[in-house]
C-alpha cells in the first residue's frame, strides 16, 4: 500500500518505523509515520513477513488508536466518527428483519 | 442426531443484507449447526471505536458479557473485523468464556454434509472477488473456493489478484486503492467471461454491488450460490437499491412506509447518500 504515498515511496523505511514506535510512546507521529497509519488497510501480510514475530498490522491499529489521540497524545488524523451509525444500522435492520427476528437477534 | 449450539454474531454492518444473514443461518443448518444469531447496534464490538477507547472498552465488556451469558460457549462469527477485535482486544477487556470461529470454519470442517445438502444446480461461471487479508485468522479464500466447487453445475474461476486488505472497507481511507481493485475486478471479471462475481465480505458486497446496474456481469455474496445449492432463495434488495437509476426510483423501491417507518430525514440523510453513491474505477 505504501506505493499509494508519494511521501513513503521516497522515505527511509527503518526512519518510518522509528517515527512510528515514538506515535506508540505518545509522540507525535511525523507526516510519514502519519501517512504510513492511514494507508494500513489491514492484509495482515507484514505478520507472516516479519522475521522477528511482530504482529505490525497491530502495531499500526494501536499507532493509529495513537495518532486519534486516544492514547494521551494530539489528535493527528480524522477517524469514522459517524453520529448516524447507530441509526443507519437500526435503519437498515428494520428493512431486513421481521419484528420477531429483531425482538430475538437484536436484543 | 442433536445439532451443535452455537451464537451467530454477525455483527453491525451486514444488516443491510438481511439476504446474506437469512443464507448464513441456513447454511449453518444444512451444515449440521444450530445458530442462535445475534447482531446490531447491541452486539457491538466496538472496533469503529479507536477515537474513544473509552466506549470502545465499554461495547466490548457489554457485549462479550451477553456472549458469556449463552447456554453455549461457541461464539461463530461473520464479520472479519468484529473477529479480529475480539481477538485482538475484546478478550483484554473482559474475561470471555467461549470459543471464536468463523463462519467459514464452520462450513468448511462441515462440508461433507453440506455436499449431500447441495441438490440444485446453480450454473454459472463465478468468479472469487478476493482479498489477501485475514490470513492470520485463516486461509477463507480457499476454505470458499472448496465450499464453491462442491455446488453442481458451478464454474469457479480462480483469478490470481488478491486485492489488498481484508475487505473492500478498508480501501474508503485509500480511494485510489479502491478505484485500482474495482477496475482490477471489473477487468478480471471481463477477461474470464464470468456471468457472476462472487464476494466474501459483506463489505464488499456493498460497495461493488453496484457494478451491477453498468457491468455485464451480476455481483453476488458467496453465501447465495452456496444457499441456491440449498434450494433458498433470498432477495438482495439492498442490491436493488443501489442498482436504481435514480433518486425517485431508490425511494419507490425502498418503499414509503418503510421511509416513513424510519422517518425521512434519517433517510434522507443516513440511507440516501449510501445508496447513490456508485463503484468508482
Amino acid at each position: 500500500m505504501t506505493p499509494y504515498s508519494e511521501r513513503l515511496t521516497q522515505a527511509n523505511a527503518p526512519d518510518v518505523v522509528s517515527d512510528l514506535l515514538k506515535v506508540l510512546r505518545g509522540s507525535p507521529a511525523t507526516p510519514e509515520a502519519l501517512d504510513w497509519i492511514k494507508l494500513c488497510t489491514q492484509s495482515a501480510t507484514c505478520i507472516k513477513a516479519c522475521p522477528e514475530g511482530i504482529n505490525a498490522m497491530l502495531m499500526l491499529r494501536v499507532a493509529r488508536m495513537g495518532a486519534l489521540g486516544s492514547l494521551g497524545g494530539p489528535r493527528q488524523m480524522e477517524g469514522r466518527d459517524d453520529p448516524l451509525f447507530f441509526r443507519r444500522i437500526t435503519a437498515f435492520a428494520e428493512t431486513q428483519f421481521t419484528a420477531e427476528e429483531l425482538e430475538k437477534w437484536h436484543r | 442426531m442433536s445439532s451443535e449450539r452455537v451464537v451467530f454474531w454477525y455483527g453491525c454492518n451486514v444488516v443491510r443484507h438481511g439476504d446474506i444473514i437469512h443464507y448464513a443461518i441456513d447454511l449453518l443448518r444444512a451444515a449440521g449447526i444450530e445458530p442462535e444469531p445475534a447482531g446490531g447496534p447491541g452486539y457491538c464490538c466496538g472496533t469503529m471505536k479507536d477515537a474513544n477507547l473509552q466506549a470502545a472498552e465499554g461495547m466490548a465488556k457489554r457485549t462479550v458479557g451477553k456472549f458469556n451469558a449463552f447456554e453455549t460457549d461457541k461464539v461463530v462469527t461473520w464479520c472479519p473485523s468484529c473477529h479480529r477485535h475480539m481477538n485482538q482486544f475484546m478478550g483484554e477487556y473482559t474475561e470471555a468464556n467461549f470459543t471464536v470461529s468463523h463462519f467459514v470454519q464452520i462450513l468448511h470442517r462441515n462440508r461433507e454434509r453440506l455436499a449431500r445438502a447441495f441438490v440444485h444446480p446453480v450454473s454459472q461461471r463465478v468468479l472469487l472477488h478476493r482479498h489477501v487479508g485475514f490470513h492470520e485468522v485463516a486461509d477463507l479464500n480457499e476454505l470458499i473456493c472448496d465450499l464453491l466447487r462442491l455446488v453442481p453445475g458451478l464454474t469457479l474461476i480462480e483469478s490470481e489478484h488478491l486485492a489488498p486488505g481484508h475487505m473492500c472497507s478498508a480501501l474508503v481511507p485509500v480511494p485510489a486503492a479502491l478505484k485500482d481493485v474495482t477496475r482490477r475486478l471489473c477487468d478480471d471479471a471481463r477477461a474470464h467471461q464470468v456471468d457472476t462475481v462472487a464476494t466474501v465480505f459483506h463489505s464488499c458486497q456493498r460497495m461493488m454491488c453496484g457494478l451491477e446496474a453498468h457491468e455485464p456481469f451480476r455481483v453476488v455474496n458467496y453465501v447465495a450460490l452456496l444457499g441456491a445449492a440449498l434450494g433458498r432463495v433470498y432477495p438482495d434488495e439492498y442490491k436493488s437499491w443501489k442498482t436504481a437509476a435514480t433518486e425517485e426510483e431508490i425511494r419507490a423501491r425502498v418503499g414509503p412506509e418503510r421511509i416513513e417507518k424510519m422517518g425521512e430525514p434519517l433517510f434522507e440523510n443516513a440511507l440516501l447518500p449510501e445508496l447513490l453513491r456508485r463503484p468508482q474505477k
